[in-house]
Formats: structure tokens, sequence, C-alpha cells
């Protein structure tokens, strides 16, 4: 069950930055460069939980996993600030 | 170190939720509403993380609450898709 | 404020894809002016605005379907909405405009949320991304 979560929220994340970077690439608002970084890095945070808890049970992912969130919400929290207007 | 990074995690989310619900207040898009909570979700996630030290036993609790912000944020992306 | 004089479809679609007085300009005057090609600098020297201002309304415009575009010299845009329904409404705007220019801008001053937050939100939009339909 776990399995499938994690794999579903791995996709959503990539799905949402996959379509941030369409968008990006046909406006050029700089927000959107953000968002797309901040999503991918989501998706690798969800990426390494599968792997850290599924495939790899044995290793510690924890350092990485916290550190991919930090930076992708991060990310998000300052491309917000500096432009959303 | 892991809960120092899961802390900035959860406080950026949770202002990175705030921002998309002043959002949703100015646009009246329910899309940013969900997505502020998405966000919000995933900083309870993180917060607890820092509190509840997350021996295997109670990994569900966590993955349950992602489940919720994941969903909450496909929720969106449908929503978004099927107006108009 | 007079905005009972605009239909519900043509408030939604200046709040929606015109979104700003600037951008209104610009899709009006390549209204008037259809088919004709503009590039961005020639369009806002023009309309006596920035030419990276235009450049960025010429792009969310041909996103939206409004215009065609052209890759010559340099990218050229033209008046050209893919549906009769989009038409239609840019003929309502423009003849509103005319008449009740305070209803228009009130419509777009009115709730203007950020622009790239509204880019956010429609990046979401999964058939947004065609514009040679």
């Amino acid at each position: 069950m776990a399995s499938v979560v994690y794999a579903l929220c791995t996709l959503t994340s990539g799905l949402c930055a996959a379509l941030l970077l369409r968008a990006y690439l046909s406006s050029r608002a700089r927000l959107l460069l953000w968002s797309t970084l901040s999503f991918v890095g989501l998706a690798f945070n969800n990426l390494l939980l599968f792997v850290d808890l599924i495939v790899f049970p044995a290793i510690d992912l924890s350092l990485y996993r916290s550190l991919t969130a930090a930076i992708a919400v991060m990310i998000l929290m300052l491309g917000l600030i500096w432009d959303s207007r | 170190m892991i809960e120092f990074l899961s802390g900035i995690a959860s406080a950026g989310s949770l202002g990175v939720g705030l921002f998309f619900l002043r959002l949703w207040r100015e646009t009246s898009d329910r899309f940013f509403g969900l997505f502020g909570f998405a966000f919000w979700v995933l900083a309870l996630n993180w917060f607890l993380l820092v509190w509840a030290e997350p021996s295997s036993e109670h990994r569900h609790y966590f993955y349950v609450l992602r489940l919720v912000a994941f969903l909450l944020i496909i929720l969106a992306i449908v929503d978004k898709n099927r107006k108009h | 404020m007079t905005q009972a004089v605009l239909s519900d479809a043509v408030k939604h679609f200046l709040a929606d894809a015109v979104v700003s007085v600037e951008r209104l300009d610009v899709l009006l005057f390549l209204y008037r002016h259809a088919n004709r090609w503009w590039a961005a600098e020639k369009l806002a020297a023009e309309l006596e605005m920035p030419s990276d201002a235009v450049q960025l309304h010429l792009e969310h415009l041909s996103a939206r379907n409004l215009l065609e575009v052209r890759i010559a010299e340099s990218v050229i845009f033209c008046y050209k909405p893919v549906s009769q329904e989009l038409s239609t409404l840019v003929e309502a705007v423009a003849s509103t405009h005319y008449h009740h220019r305070d209803a228009v801008a009130s419509v777009l001053t009115g709730h203007r949320p950020a622009d790239s937050a509204r880019l956010f939100a429609e990046a979401f939009h999964f058939r947004k991304g065609r514009r040679n339909g």
C-alpha cells in the first residue's frame, strides 16, 4: 500500500513539474521556473521515500529526504515572495 | 540536522500554503485553495517528522498525510481541467 | 460601476484572458488592424509601450488562441481567433469598450490577481498549450 502511495505522489509531483515547465517555456515567467524546480525537488523527495522505505529498507536516506524536502519548499517559497507580483 | 531540515520544510510549506490561500481569496479560484491546503498538510507531515522520530511502525501515519496532500493536488488539477 | 452592460461571458473573458488594461489595448489594436502582421518592437512603437511588455502581452494572447504567430525576420503576430466564439467575444469587448469604456476597465482593475500567479494556475490546464489549433 505504502509503495502505491509513494509512487502516486512521485508521479503527481513529476506531472506538476512537467506542466509547469511547459508553461514556463511558453511564458518565461520566472515564478514558473521556481515552481518547476520545486516540484522536481518534491518528485525526488517522493522518489527517495520510495527507494528508502520500499526498495532498500536497510539504507537510511532520511537526511537526503529531508534535504530535498527543505530545498524544494524553500525554492517555491522564495519564488512566491519574489515573483508572485 | 534532519530535524532542522524538516523544520525548514515544515515552516516553508506553511508559508507556501498561506500564499496559495491568499491567492485563493484574491482570485476566488478554488485551484489555489486546494494547493494551499495541500501544502498545509505537507507542513503538518514535516512538523510531525521533527517531533515523532518516525520509527517504522508509525510510518503509515505519515504516508496517509502525504497521500492526502497529493490527492488535494490531483483534485486541484482535475478541477482545473473540468471547468469550462 | 456600470458592469451590468457586460454579459457574464464577456466579463469572464476579460478577467480570464485579457487580464490587464495594457493587454486590452494590445488586443484591441490588433483587432482593429486585423490582417496586418506585427512584430513586438513595431507594435510597441505604435502603442507607446515598452517592447518587452508588448512582447509578453502578445505571447499571452497567442497562448489564448487569439493571435496567429509566424516566424519571419522576427516573430510576428496577427489577430486571428481560432474560433467563432472567441471572435464574437472580442467583438463584444470592442463594442463595449467603445460605448462603456469604464465598465470594461472596472472588470480589469476590479479583481486583478498577480499575473504570474494566474500563469501558475493556467499551467495546470492541459489543453492550453496548443497554439496552432
